[in-house]
């Protein structure tokens, strides 16, 4: 990781969707100022919040951009804050979530070594707020209280060419959009690299979209789910080539 | 062992599923691994979801299709069996309460085909970070405990 006095500075974008996020946006801007490599911009995409969010992003001047939509759901967010991004690379964080001070400097260090790199994943680590303790240790050995591998746009370093490449994110999904979208760039053939350290650490609370959603997106990640098998059962039948997805050894 | 009065179950907190075209779709939420089941095995899926034992299950495939008791009853307890080892369905010891079995209108049987359970296993990792959570359940929000949190 000596690489890293080496490195010239890339241009990377932060991009922050928020609904309703005023409770723990501090902390998650916080968590990207004090990366060892500085972001070149940080984008807060507002998906219409009538919260205190614009107050909070204030506080920082200039050193934080701020965009606003009327309520469009996640995937919509992020994409507003694509379409303003400026850098060669771009990351994503949610309003509640957090990154190690490094996240951004062992991703890129990645990028240093393996130029042909599309995007650059890392570990996560759940946590939950201390009310939910209780919820807390009824996961004690579950797998959600264990590192996993981050497919999720919290733990994702990207070239900003890819999405020009591949596509920005599934509007008309609410839940699994992150999910869809790489599933959609490892079947376009992106080369991807998951780190094995935890870089991400994703807060569990009481208004997480997931828990939020939670029937709605039982049914969407059932659809998803088929329809990726279905692509697959017709690729299948023409070719015999399959994406791959690579294991990680600390998921179980 | 499994008995032919044992109710069979889902595990609602674990798994989700679905049926789409024909075809049941079931996702280990846990483990990311997911399972495809099309024809006879949607239906009995359908039919565990419904709370049928065992024995209903076979009663109802022999109403539909044109298949023997002996090789019903083999392959519903080998699918049972099946997905009682993926975690996706769990055997209660109570005995099932009586069902109000659909009954079936059509006259001629339909060709049977022993049902299988398509398991696949490659997107774990990128299906079990961030499921749903039907285990967790929705909590109630308060303002003013969050204020005072804030504090």
């Amino acid at each position: 990781m000596n690489k890293r006095n080496d490195m010239k500075p890339s241009l990377i974008s932060c991009i922050v969707p928020v609904f309703n996020g005023e409770r723990y946006l501090r902390e998650t801007l916080n968590s990207i100022l004090e990366q060892t490599y500085r972001p070149s911009e940080i984008v807060v995409a507002d998906d219409g919040s009538t919260d205190g969010t614009p107050k909070v992003v204030a506080e920082y001047n200039e050193t934080v951009s701020y965009l606003w939509q009327p309520n469009a759901g996640p995937a919509a967010a992020r994409n507003l804050g694509l379409s303003a991004a400026q850098g060669e690379f771009v990351a994503f964080l949610d309003a509640d979530d957090l990154w190690h001070p490094e996240k951004l400097a062992r991703q890129m260090a990645r990028f240093h070594a393996r130029p042909e790199l599309d995007f650059c994943i890392t570990h996560v680590q759940n946590f939950w707020i201390p009310e939910l303790v209780e919820e807390k240790k009824q996961f004690r050995n579950h797998r959600r209280s264990k590192p996993l591998p981050g497919y999720v746009t919290h733990t994702l370093l990207a070239r900003r060419t890819l999405f020009e490449k591949i596509g920005q994110f599934n509007t008309a999904l609410r839940h699994c959009d992150d999910t869809e979208w790489f599933l959609r760039a490892m079947e376009h053939g992106a080369v991807m690299e998951l780190l094995p350290d935890v870089l991400v650490y994703r807060r569990l609370h009481h208004s997480n979209l997931s828990r939020r959603h939670s029937s709605a997106s039982v049914d969407e990640y059932l659809r998803f789910v088929k329809a990726s098998l279905d692509r697959r059962r017709r690729h299948s039948a023409t070719s015999s080539e399959s994406c791959k997805f690579p294991k990680s050894d600390k998921s179980d | 062992m499994i008995k032919i009065h044992n109710r069979l179950c889902p595990d609602k907190e674990e798994v989700a599923a679905k049926i789409m075209d024909g075809e049941a779709i079931i996702i280990n939420l846990s483990t990311g691994v997911y399972y495809s089941m099309d024809n006879v095995g949607a239906v009995i899926w359908e039919m565990i979801e419904g709370g049928f034992n065992l024995e209903e299950c076979v009663a109802a495939i022999l109403e539909r299709y044109d298949v023997s008791c002996k090789e019903a009853l083999a392959d519903v307890k080998r699918l049972v069996e099946e997905l009682v080892e993926e975690k996706l369905v769990y055997v209660s010891d109570q005995e099932a309460p009586p069902q109000n079995k659909r009954r079936l209108t059509q006259q001629q049987k339909l060709p049977y085909e022993s049902p299988k359970l398509n398991i696949y296993r490659d997107m774990g990792d990128l299906l079990a970070l961030d499921p749903p959570t039907p285990g967790l359940k929705e909590i109630p929000w308060k303002e003013s405990d969050d204020e005072d949190l804030d504090e």
